[in-house]
């Protein structure tokens, strides 16, 4: 593994124009997903402009927080920061019940425990970093 | 017209971690490409490089970074970026040429000087970057992706690591005797299912290292081929790289979302088929015309996932496919007859290359020591982040 500087990886994302609802939302407990008013289909992740019709009118939709696990892994191995103190941990794509499909952390049981199928719920993980944080949207069994 | 073009040389740098400059392996690997091909450099009339970018700004430019170290001979150049779809990509610029008429000889090289351990993001802070957040923010490594795939494989189909552990064993075997391996040593499944568990399901052995490598190909016109002879030279006869289709509802590296499937039908074919698909059509040839393939078994439950999307059985059935069998050297149809990534490790930007030397010395049966008797026709398919698909089929 190349020497990182350890600073580059305590970085949160930086929001724009077209992502900043996304993080206000989560900050306050809600995960949105996006809707084209074009053609009715939902789509993941936030965009301004819908990947199948390219309308640009597209709303931002409030999403149920309930998923089943898709496919998951327990990291048994990580040596970047932060994570390596966090071993071992579950990243999983969670399929919401709008259908789109995220990777996500399934945090709140043993990692032993979980399941593909197992049905979760969204709770809102605080990354704090030198300059702020950010809520990222985790699950938890429901 | 004709879309094939001939592979009149291929040639090597044995893989390892050698710890030199990537320019050399390049180098090495051209120079044996055009031994091979019994042309000489000066007659090169253009270059195609695949990127590397874990080494500097020479890497940015490799095509022209290991021309120059070939001697400038004012011969066109270009590089080309496809993650590990990079070489296919050069190889597809490189071809494209020579069917429009503008060259006749064109060679086609990738190397790599690889760090220690599994590949981490490239430097720098990229923060709307989908690769750079999901290892910083999710703690999603590579082998955390191959394993998705191989719990789904678990899921779905009951595939367990003893049919992991057969893939490895197979390659491990098929390796033996390749210069070019990195590792050429029997493994056994007890060593396998003792080795330590990086990303669950998936231990260590059952996912590829990366390595320091070079790999070079000499294409050229059909009618160039005749002129130097060669009637009958093993042939390109196409390279697939399609991109996928929405709605996207796989989550390949380095997604970490993917469009819904509720609101949309899945396309008929996932990214990973319609690679093959579009190779299969461009050639119009199918799986059943198949002798060999070299498929890109980062991790070996991945390899499994292969069989399924190059057609060699229905999905569900890959299992039984490797406990036969059927993919092992003297079977229905080899994989991985060079050992594949299990024996020689990713060296990124040379591996699809490398991929193609392979299927060429089959085609040329002068594959020593692993030879696929009578083979005619061989496929190689890989996928490169950021949906880059890549897969060439030769033949004879
Ligand atoms: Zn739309």
């Amino acid at each position: 593994m190349p020497q990182l500087p350890r600073t580059a990886t305590w970085h949160l994302p930086v929001a724009d124009l077209e992502t900043a609802p996304y993080w206000e939302a989560t900050a306050s407990g809600r995960l949105l997903i996006k809707h084209c008013d074009g053609c009715g289909r939902d789509f993941f992740y936030p965009r301004s402009h819908c990947p199948r019709c390219w309308s640009s009118s597209t709303s931002w939709k409030e999403a149920s927080g309930s998923g089943v696990v898709y496919t998951f892994t327990i990291v048994r191995q990580n040596d970047l920061p932060p994570f390596k103190e966090r071993l071992p941990y579950v990243v999983a794509i969670v399929e919401l019940d709008e259908g789109v499909r995220l990777t996500s952390n399934i945090e709140g049981c043993a990692p032993e425990d979980v399941r593909c199928g197992m049905k979760v719920r969204v709770a809102f993980r605080e990354e704090a970093r030198d300059e702020g944080s950010i809520f990222l949207p985790v699950f938890r069994p429901a | 017209m004709s879309k094939d073009v001939a592979v009149l040389g291929a040639g090597m740098h044995p893989w390892g971690k050698w710890g030199r400059n990537f320019v050399e392996y390049g180098v090495h690997a051209a120079r044996a490409a055009l031994a091979d091909a019994g042309v000489d450099w000066q007659d090169v009339q253009f270059i195609a490089g695949g990127e590397t970018v874990r080494n500097g700004y020479a890497g940015y430019v490799a095509g022209s970074s290991i021309a120059q170290a070939l001697g400038w001979s004012g011969a066109r150049v270009a590089t080309a970026y496809a993650a590990c779809a990079s070489g296919a990509s050069a190889i597809d610029i490189a071809r494209a040429r020579i069917l429009a008429g503008l060259c006749d000889v064109a060679l086609v090289v990738g190397a790599d000087t690889t760090p220690k351990g599994f590949l981490a993001p490239s430097g720098g802070t990229r923060t709307q970057d989908p690769d750079w957040l999901r290892f910083f923010l999710l703690g999603a490594t590579n082998p955390t992706y191959f394993a998705f795939y191989a719990r789904r494989r678990m899921e779905l189909y009951g595939s367990t690591e003893k049919d992991w552990a057969a893939v490895k064993i197979k390659n491990a075997r098929h390796g033996l005797s390749n210069p070019n391996a990195r590792y050429r040593k029997e493994v056994t499944e007890e060593e396998i299912l003792a080795s330590a568990m990086v990303s669950e399901p998936l231990r260590l052995l059952n996912i590829c290292t990366t390595s320091d490598g070079g790999a070079a190909v000499l294409l050229t016109s059909l009618e160039y081929a005749r002129k130097k002879g060669i009637s009958d030279p093993v042939k390109v006869s196409a390279v697939s790289t399609v991109t996928p289709r929405f709605p996207k509802t796989v989550i390949d590296l380095p997604d970490i979302a993917t469009d819904s499937a509720a609101a949309a039908a899945p396309p008929e074919l996932t990214f990973r088929d319609s690679i093959a698909a579009a190779a299969y059509e461009e050639a119009d040839l199918g799986p059943e015309d198949l002798d060999l393939a070299e498929v890109y078994d980062l991790s070996t439950a991945l390899e499994l996932d292969w069989y399924e999307n190059i057609g060699l059985c229905k999905e569900g059935e890959a299992e039984r496919l490797i406990r036969d069998g059927d993919t092992t050297l003297g079977g229905r149809i080899p994989v991985n007859p060079s050992g594949g990534l299990a024996c020689f490790g990713e060296a990124v930007p040379a591996q699809a290359i490398a991929q193609v030397c392979e299927v060429t010395w089959q085609l040329q049966g002068r594959a020593q020591g692993r030879q696929v008797e009578d083979a005619n026709v061989g496929l190689t398919i890989n996928q490169g982040l950021f949906g880059h698909g890549s897969s060439v089929i030769l033949t004879k």
